[in-house]
């Protein structure tokens, strides 16, 4: 028997584990809900190159961490569908225009999207709030640090708890070998190159200045590994000051992409669990820059 | 001394007092206050008295000013710097406590806030915000400031600070003209390195500047945006066959340049006192 769109997000909803929350960003942003499946594709975000891929390999499902039109609030790409000035808690402020329609790479997008008749559905929050964080898991994995995980008591591998007893090695040196270990093309590393870096903090994602003040807090933290800094003349200062003031913690920030892409394969090895019927492929968008040398 | 006559001495020594207590006096009624009033005054645009930005972080009105340093961010090393060089107004573009509006609530327990903030009093250092007003001095003193330093006033298109023709070279040779320049080494760059650009425009922090630039030029220059819109917006312009590049700059790299143009700005009106812009430059590295 057929299995819809609708049919792959009722088991989502029922296998996720923490009580679904209907939430203005874990929905449908494209295509027919009610349409068979032959194939899903889990991304970080649905570039034209990831629907390409999920097309040439049969999927017409994607099921992503991020918008296919870009902005975070649903209002933008269908007005009325949400808040255009939505905050964090709703993914993020409105940041784009209230209509995308008149912009060539929306409708070359959209048409694309259209003609090979693809859904996309996005499935953020209720996986991030799951008891044990499937994003930070799958990212601690991919650095090879899942060995080094040192909770600070509470529920292990929870979103606050990515504590780790690294090898010692100077921060260049550790950016090194993260750079390495995750193939990354634009790492981004703060503070002393020279000073040696122990006991880790790791976070996926955009973070705001209580995460940087909760993970500092932990005793004997020299090293953050973050996402993307909501702002880098509040947050990245908040880590130059601890520099200036002469404490010998580094910073290095590994990028939205980067922080999140191992979390969307993780997401469709759980999709294999309970989606028999087809073919579950993680389709990796890629670290979407480079830096000039 | 002996080969001075007494009343010679008396004269200087007079002299030397009257000098002293000239520039005493000039040192006590220069105020923070005082400094910021004629800025407003020199603005030539209405003060807006409901900025949450453009007011003191640290210190207030009555602070007296030795010196003034401009700089993009109240950055603890850039008070350092002020500090050392006895300029004890630090006027910045950018927040000094973590988040946009300096909110305290967020900060009032946070020990590297208390550390800072007992630091800069100890040191009779006043810092004092102009974001909002430079940029909606005509022209906006932030663009301004960064189109000279890059070398691109003379490339600026009629009536725009922030699209440029420049001669065409590629996206590669412009991203490392852009990082030499403005001497970061955390420029990222979206698209082919040999796509051809000459119209440049400078994007934004959201992603509806960015969308309009990339409409708009071949390719943009953009300081602090945010990667899940801006960054993927970018990479599928390229995707979708656009020759076509986007090369992000950290916050700092974007402005910093805008508030040495506001040392310029501030030297003629205020000449009691030493300005020097002390840059906040991009502090990350990569390896």
């Amino acid at each position: 028997m057929a299995i819809t769109a609708q049919d792959i997000v009722d088991r989502i909803q029922k296998t996720v584990g923490t009580g679904w929350k209907d939430s203005p960003v874990d929905t449908f942003l494209a295509g027919n809900r009610d349409s068979e499946v032959k194939g899903v594709a889990t991304t970080f975000a649905p570039s034209l190159e990831v629907l390409r891929k999920a097309v040439a390999s049969g999927k017409n499902m994607i099921v992503s961490r991020e918008s296919p039109f870009w902005a975070r609030a649903a209002a933008q790409i269908r007005p009325g569908t949400g808040a255009i000035n939505a905050g964090p808690e709703a993914g993020g402020a409105g940041r784009g225009p209230a209509s995308m329609d008149s912009d060539p790479v929306y409708r070359a997008k959209r048409d694309y999207i259209a003609e090979n008749q693809l859904i996309v559905y996005r499935c953020v929050q209720n996986w991030d709030a799951r008891r044990q964080d499937p994003q930070l898991l799958a990212l601690a994995k991919a650095m090879g640090w899942e060995k080094f995980y040192k909770p600070s008591g509470g529920q292990p591998w929870a979103a606050n708890n990515g504590f780790f007893a690294i090898p010692p090695a100077t921060l260049k040196q550790t950016a090194q070998n993260i750079k390495r270990s995750l193939n990354m093309k634009c790492i981004r590393v703060a503070g002393d190159p020279d000073i040696r870096v122990t006991k880790a903090a790791l976070s996926h994602g955009m973070y705001w200045l209580a995460d940087l003040q909760g993970l500092l807090a932990e005793p004997g933290v020299d090293l953050l590994v973050m996402g993307e800094p909501q702002w880098e003349n509040e947050l990245c200062l908040y880590n130059f000051d601890l520099q200036a003031a002469g404490q010998k913690k580094g910073l290095i920030v590994l990028g939205q992409e980067v922080s999140e892409e191992p979390g969307c394969g993780e997401m469709a090895a759980w999709l294999k669990s309970f989606v028999p019927e087809v073919p579950v492929e993680w389709i990796p968008a890629g670290e979407p820059s480079w830096m000039p040398s | 001394m002996d080969r001075v006559s007494r009343r010679q001495f008396t004269l200087m020594a007079g002299a030397t007092l009257a000098t002293r207590e000239l520039a005493q006096g000039a040192q006590a009624t220069l105020t923070a206050g005082e400094v910021v009033n004629r800025i407003k005054k020199n603005l030539g645009i209405p003060w807006n008295g409901s900025t949450y930005r453009d007011t003191f972080k640290i210190g207030g009105p009555d602070s007296p000013v030795k010196g003034i340093a401009t700089s993009f961010g109240g950055n603890l090393r850039v008070l350092q710097l002020a500090q050392k060089a006895d300029l004890n107004m630090v006027i910045v573009h950018e927040p000094t406590f973590y988040s946009d509006a300096d909110r305290l609530d967020l900060v009032k327990d946070d020990p590297l806030y208390k550390r800072k903030l007992d630091w800069a009093n100890r040191n009779k250092i006043v810092v004092w915000r102009i974001h909002d007003h430079w940029h909606a001095h005509k022209p906006d003193g932030i663009s301004t400031g960064w189109n000279k330093g890059m070398g691109w006033t003379q490339y600026q298109l009629e009536g725009s600070l922030r699209d440029f023709k420049i001669p065409e070279t590629t996206l590669g040779k412009l991203a490392k003209y852009v990082a030499q320049k403005l001497e970061t080494k955390s420029v990222r760059v979206i698209g082919d390195p040999s796509t051809r650009v000459s119209l440049v425009s400078r994007g934004g922090h959201n992603l509806t500047q960015n969308m309009d630039g990339l409409r708009r030029a071949d390719c943009i220059v953009v300081s602090e945006t945010r990667e899940y819109d801006s960054f993927e917006y970018a990479r599928d312009t390229v995707l979708s066959g656009a020759a076509k590049g986007a090369i992000f700059i950290s916050h700092a790299s974007g402005e910093d340049l805008g508030m040495k143009e506001f040392a310029e700005w501030v030297k003629p009106f205020v000449p009691e006192v030493a300005v020097q812009f002390i840059p906040t430059t991009d502090e990350f590295w990569t390896v």
